[in-house]
């Protein structure tokens, strides 16, 4: 009942007698501004770009091909940094492992393996997670309740539980960690995605809609959804950062990845036996293309969250 | 209260019977309970007798009852390493990871919690947002990794404090505690802190943001303009306020804690839950993987029972809504 | 508190000087006080009012320097007892807070996890020497005070355990405790019911004379202006336009933004004579002249058309609780409600909150089902339709909304949004659309080329047009707003209620009008249903409810309203009460009600027996 201030809530719009055709920018155009202005979130933005495009693009920067056996040269076993490969050529920037493998090259094949497990789980957790919790929204009764007591069962259980249990189950394997990351976050979108949709259902624009005879499925999708969206854009990076994680933990455990297609995770896990005698590289470096990838996707998240939900600002 | 505290128990004892479905259909129609439940080196002879005496020819309902009768007596099969009764193996173990969570709780508490409360006071400050930033951080770093990297520098290059295991033990009702001596809690320290590391982050970061949310409400500023000291607008009003989603949090995390142990307890060579479930998992010591799940609903459902009643407790808007509402 | 009762009567007990407040912005320094001064003497009251923005709050936020230090900046004077406060110490700047000057906010300023006993007892502990027991007889004496019933065993109580008056009332006994010798007064009824705000004003008055207070009294209501000032100060945007005695104020207005601020207040009884709906006067704000005249709307005559019929409509909605999620209640939010609207007319529905009349709208709307009862939209039974026939129907009849923030769609282009049901409904192409989209926004006084734009680029008043322009493209007969006046500042809710006259007898729409305003219903309607409970108690011609009110009800809600009218004030006297709730047990059965017709077209419900 409060008056709302009768004037534009935006510096940027002109005054009613502004510039005629005064050029509009839509919601997305300034979720995009208002993201730039933080210095910290553009530089993890670029970051996340480099470490996407030097994943995509591994076998071009790389020296070797860390799996292929004919390209590895025992004689180079655990180099340290910076050492030049016995052949000559190239120098092991970061180092080798014990069989001459550089670990450059591992890091970068490995990021590619990180990535797409956490990119490919999220999405499809996603698209599981939230049409499931739009569809509880949208029907309500027995079959929401039902969703939703399972997803607040999931939820109540800590994720590397879930996932443990599951792979203790089916075993290691790629897909099966894929699997496993889907069940354990599918939930967590279900609950963001059916807790939006209700709040903005009865919204007034909503109901307008409703009065001014949209059909149902239009309403759907051309009012409801995009304005569901950005919590789940805010959730779906967070989550791909977590599930890289979580990808890493459970391939360090030995419950991961299998050992012909090593993550981040399992590289680190590897070069953890010889950590005390003091060959920290092989675990080190693979953890800190770890680190910044995470670090950088939870970044840019964080600011969306500031972006698209101003009161949290400060 | 008292109808609200049964329906809330039933819901419990409901979710415990659906969990312990869960592992045994995981046990039964994803894995194969002959594999699972007989030692891999029993031969054909053998085999056929454990299926006839453990009823695996019986219908999968029957099965279901009989493995509940016999979970509910505590018999949970023996594990094939230890050659003793799981539930036993596993609550050998169990006062360890206790004392590693407990304790990893408590500092993540007692670090984050002011530390929150500091950044959300002074937002602006460049340490609050130093704070901010070094959270983000701690919320990015995978457990595991930190793990290793607190063992290469405190352990390895330092040589301040030990890489693993237990120390020295003392003896409390009977069970033998880390914390209890100086060597104890040498070994403690590196596991209890990589454990707190998220928690605290987490903690630190809802604490900012609860007081980000208190400032600006109407009571606060009312507190004030009644000529109240700040020391008690902060003390009594605001933080009382973010106490209970906070203690809510922490509750639940603890629960978290006692899963990541998992990580920590396997770096840190710390003999408790956590460790043996990875190694029996490794070894395929089945009984024990069965044991510890069912053991771990447990916790959880009780865990988070107690966090319900708690939360109920403290908000007056919910503690007096079971009554119907007073006007 | 010695130095203050030394000082003379005559001298002001408060005197601002030259504040000024500036805030930052983003890094730059931004000023939202210029210059503010102004003088309380004692037990006066000076009212300070302003739309939003105004600054009006910050003043009172300014004096008692409540504002975040890191963020805000005040210069100027503020004496008070001779001191000036914004030089003193923090300290005993912190123990004038609640002791000489006592603040008091909208209701929902008490902390809900402390019983109101934990409020007043820290208060009272605060301030003076008390010890916990006489802290708590002293917080039982104060409930008393503001007649709280059962004051002691309310004490434990928490504060959602009361109703908004009851609460205000336990802020209004907590400032009382250390014997204020100023009392600031932000918006603290602006969220109640008109009922219940005239009895708080009410206790505030009386109070006021009993302690010997000055009130310092901040809204954006001129009727709340007249019924409690002895001065008043005008503020628009930062600056203090005007200020003078209430009654020379709003007798004759010298500033120019005075003027088209009271031009733009309804005063109830004012419409005696006109026979329809009233064009508000528009004033210029900068010079003060003219722009156009107070005009009578349009009156349909006796033989237009019905639009709409009502008849026995009866929603409901069930009241699930316990342990087992069992029925446990119903609201009987609409309880056999029957009226119709002709074409051209103006029905308002009245009442406080928890009266039926939004529901009233929504179920007619559709947007609720009914329990029973018959809905007419041009003589075919809206609730007998088929989809496609429903869709047809719901073409004639649209909905306006309270929020203008909400309800739009902040993903769509404004035009998109009007064009959108146009579409749907195939009532032409896209270049039509864009043509009558072009039309609408001129009519409802925008410019076409606003098309492009998204919502949140205009103001809340602007939005409340566009809402208009896209119920209007199809071609409505009736509109029902559902207080989409109530959330804009008086002078924007004036320029729309023009606008919604003008639409109307260009259009000759109808309109449902549903409102909580007694002053705005009695400007805009052309007939009048008062609802409470549920049920309309009295229905009639607008004059004839607002100039001969028979039902016990209607009189009471006439009488609290307050009225821009400062030679009226204290006139009338309302006896403590609460609203009372729709909530019924299962088993209630409605009783039958009868209606008395106390001139034609006038009926009233009779009393129960």
């Amino acid at each position: 009942m409060t008056p709302v201030p009768d004037q534009p809530p935006t510096p940027t719009a002109g005054p009613i007698g502004g510039p005629i055709g005064g050029a509009t920018r839509g919601p997305w155009v300034r979720v995009a501004r208002d993201f730039a202005r933080s210095p910290l979130a553009m530089t993890a933005l670029v970051v996340l770009a480099l470490v996407v495009l030097a994943a995509v693009f591994a076998p071009l920067l790389t020296p070797q091909n860390p799996y292929d056996l004919m390209q590895l040269d025992i004689m180079d076993g655990m180099l340290e940094p910076g050492s030049p490969s016995a052949a000559g050529g190239y120098t092991y920037l970061l180092g080798t492992d014990d069989q001459g493998r550089d670990l450059f090259s591992a890091i970068l094949y490995g990021l590619r393996i990180s990535l797409s497990v956490g990119v490919v789980s999220a999405l499809v957790a996603a698209l599981v997670g939230a049409s499931l919790g739009l569809f509880a929204a949208y029907v309500g009764g027995r079959t929401e309740t039902a969703i939703m007591r399972i997803v607040d069962l999931q939820l109540s259980f800590p994720s590397i539980l879930v996932a443990l249990m599951i792979l203790a189950f089916l075993g290691k394997g790629v897909q099966n960690v894929v699997l496993a990351l889907i069940i354990v976050e599918w939930a967590s979108y279900a609950r963001t995605a059916r807790g939006t949709a209700l709040v903005e259902s009865r919204r007034e624009y909503i109901q307008a809609a409703d009065c001014l005879g949209v059909p149902m499925r239009r309403i759907i999708f051309r009012h409801l959804l995009p304005n569901c969206l950005p919590p789940l854009i805010v959730m779906g990076t967070i989550q791909v950062g977590r599930a890289i994680s979580l990808e890493a933990t459970l391939s360090f455990l030995g419950l991961g990845v299998p050992v012909t297609e090593p993550s981040l995770g399992l590289l680190i896990s590897n070069g953890y036996q010889y950590l005390l005698s003091g060959q920290y590289w092989l675990s080190f470096y693979p953890g800190i293309a770890l680190l910044v990838t995470i670090v950088a996707i939870n970044l840019v998240g964080d600011q969306f969250r500031d972006v698209f939900n101003p009161k949290g600002r400060g | 209260m008292i109808l609200w505290l049964l329906k809330r128990l039933l819901q419990a004892v409901l979710v415990m019977v659906a969990m312990s479905i869960i592992v045994f259909v995981g046990l039964n129609v994803i894995g194969n309970p002959v594999d699972i439940l007989i030692s891999p080196d029993a031969d054909q002879a053998e085999r056929l007798r454990v299926i006839a005496e453990l009823g695996l020819d019986q219908p999968l309902v029957w099965q279901y009852v009989e493995f509940l009768k016999a979970a509910l007596q505590g018999d949970l099969g023996n594990s094939y390493v230890f050659n003793q009764p799981a539930l036993q193996v596993i609550l050998q173990r169990m006062p360890a990871t206790l004392e590693l969570a407990v304790i990893a709780v408590g500092f993540a508490t007692l670090v984050g919690l002011p530390l929150g409360l500091y950044a959300g006071l002074r937002s602006q400050s460049w340490l609050a947002k130093f704070l901010m930033a070094g959270s983000i951080l701690g919320f990015s770093l995978p457990t595991f990794w930190i793990g290793l990297m607190l063992i290469m520098v405190f352990a390895v290059q330092l040589g301040w404090l030990p890489s693993g295991g237990r120390g020295e033990t003392a003896s409390l009702f009977g069970l033998q505690w880390s914390f209890l001596t100086a060597d104890g809690w040498r070994h403690l320290l590196l596991p209890a802190l990589n454990l707190s590391l998220f928690k605290m982050a987490l903690i630190m970061r809802l604490t900012r943001a609860g007081v980000r949310e208190v400032l600006p409400q109407d009571y606060i500023r009312y507190a004030r303009a009644r000529g109240l000291t700040e020391q008690r607008v902060i003390s009594l009003h605001v933080l009382k306020n973010i106490m209970i989603p906070i203690v809510t949090v922490i509750g639940i995390e603890f629960g978290s804690v006692i899963a990541f142990s998992v990580v920590t307890e396997t770096i840190f060579a710390w003999p408790g839950m956590g460790k043996l479930i990875i190694d029996s998992i490794n070894v395929l010591d089945r009984p024990i993987i069965v044991a510890y799940l069912l053991l771990i609903v447990v916790v959880f459902v009780w865990i988070n029972f107690a966090v319900d009643v708690v939360y109920t407790l403290l908000d007056p808007r919910v503690r007096l809504g079971q009554k119907g509402s007073a006007r | 508190m010695v130095q203050a009762k030394a000082q003379r009567d005559s001298s002001p007990l408060l005197a601002v000087r030259n504040l000024r407040t500036s805030f930052q912005v983003e890094g730059r320094w931004t000023r939202v006080l210029n210059d503010v001064s102004f003088e309380i003497g004692n037990r006066q009251t000076l009212a300070v009012v302003g739309e939003s923005g105004s600054g009006k709050s910050v003043t009172a936020m300014s004096i008692m320097r409540l504002l975040p230090p890191a963020t805000s900046r005040i210069e100027g004077e503020v004496l008070f007892g001779g001191r000036d406060l914004l030089k003193l110490p923090s300290e005993e700047m912190r123990r004038i807070r609640g002791g000489d000057i006592a603040m008091i906010f909208q209701e929902t300023s008490l902390n809900p996890v402390y019983t109101i006993g934990f409020h007043m007892v820290e208060t009272l502990r605060q301030h003076r020497n008390l010890s916990a027991a006489e802290a708590r007889r002293e917080a039982v004496a104060l409930l008393d005070k503001v007649r709280i019933p059962s004051a002691a065993s309310r004490l434990d109580d928490y504060a959602h355990q009361f109703s908004g008056g009851m609460r205000q009332r336990v802020m209004i006994a907590i400032a009382l405790a250390c014997n204020p010798k100023l009392l600031i007064a932000d918006e603290p009824t602006t969220a109640l019911d008109v009922t219940i705000q005239a009895q708080i004003l009410q206790t505030l008055r009386d109070l006021q004379a009993e302690e010997e207070m000055s009130i310092l009294f901040i809204t954006h209501d001129m009727g709340v202006v007249a019924e409690m000032s002895d001065r008043t100060i005008v503020m628009y945007h930062g600056d203090a336009v005007e200020e003078g005695e209430t009654r020379q104020i709003f007798a004759a207005p010298r500033a120019p933004y005075t003027r088209s601020l009271l031009a733009a207040v309804p005063r109830l009884g004012e419409m005696a004579e006109s026979p329809g709906p009233s064009r508000f006067p528009v004033i210029d704000r900068a010079t003060g002249a003219v722009v156009a005249p107070a005009a009578s709307g349009s009156v349909p005559d006796g033989s237009a058309p019905i639009i709409l019929q009502v008849e026995d409509l009866v929603t409901r909605f069930d009241i699930h609780g316990g342990a087992l999620g069992g029925l446990t209640g119903r609201v009987h939010a609409v309880e056999k409600v029957s009226f119709d609207i002709r074409e051209g007319e103006t029905l308002s529905l009245v009442g406080e909150s928890g009266c039926g009349k939004s529901t009233t709208g929504r179920t007619i709307m559709g947007l609720t089902s009914p329990n029973s009862g018959s809905v007419r939209m041009e003589g075919r039974e809206v609730g007998s339709l088929g989809r496609r026939e429903l869709r047809m129907t719901r073409r004639r009849m649209q909905m306006i909304f309270q929020d203008p923030v909400s309800s739009l769609n902040a993903r769509m282009t404004v035009g998109t949004a009007i064009a959108e049901p146009f579409l749907v409904h195939k009532l032409g192409g896209k270049a039509q659309a864009r043509d009558k989209v072009a039309d609408l926004l001129e009519r409802v006084g925008l410019r076409p080329d606003m098309a492009n734009r998204y919502p949140h680029e205009f103001s809340g008043g602007q939005r409340q047009r566009i809402s208009l322009a896209r119920a209007l493209i199809l071609d409505p007969k009736l509109i029902i707003a559902d207080e989409s006046v109530s959330a804009l500042d008086v002078s924007v809710k004036a320029q729309v209620i023009n606008l919604m006259l003008d639409l109307q007898s260009q259009l000759k729409l109808s309109y449902l009008f549903i409102s909580h305003d007694m002053a705005v219903v009695e400007r805009v309607s052309h007939r009048v249903a008062v609802m409470y409970l549920g049920e309309i108690v009295e229905i009639g011609a607008r004059a004839a409810i607002f100039g001969n009110p028979q039902h016990p009800y209607t009189r009471k809600l006439l009488s609290a309203v307050p009225v821009a009218d400062p030679y009226q004030r204290g006139q009338r006297r309302i006896e403590v009460s609460e609203l009372k709730s729709p909530v019924r047990a299962v088993d209630f059965v409605p009783p039958n009600r009868e209606y008395r017709e106390v001139s034609a077209g006038h009926w009233v419900q009779l009393a129960d027996n």
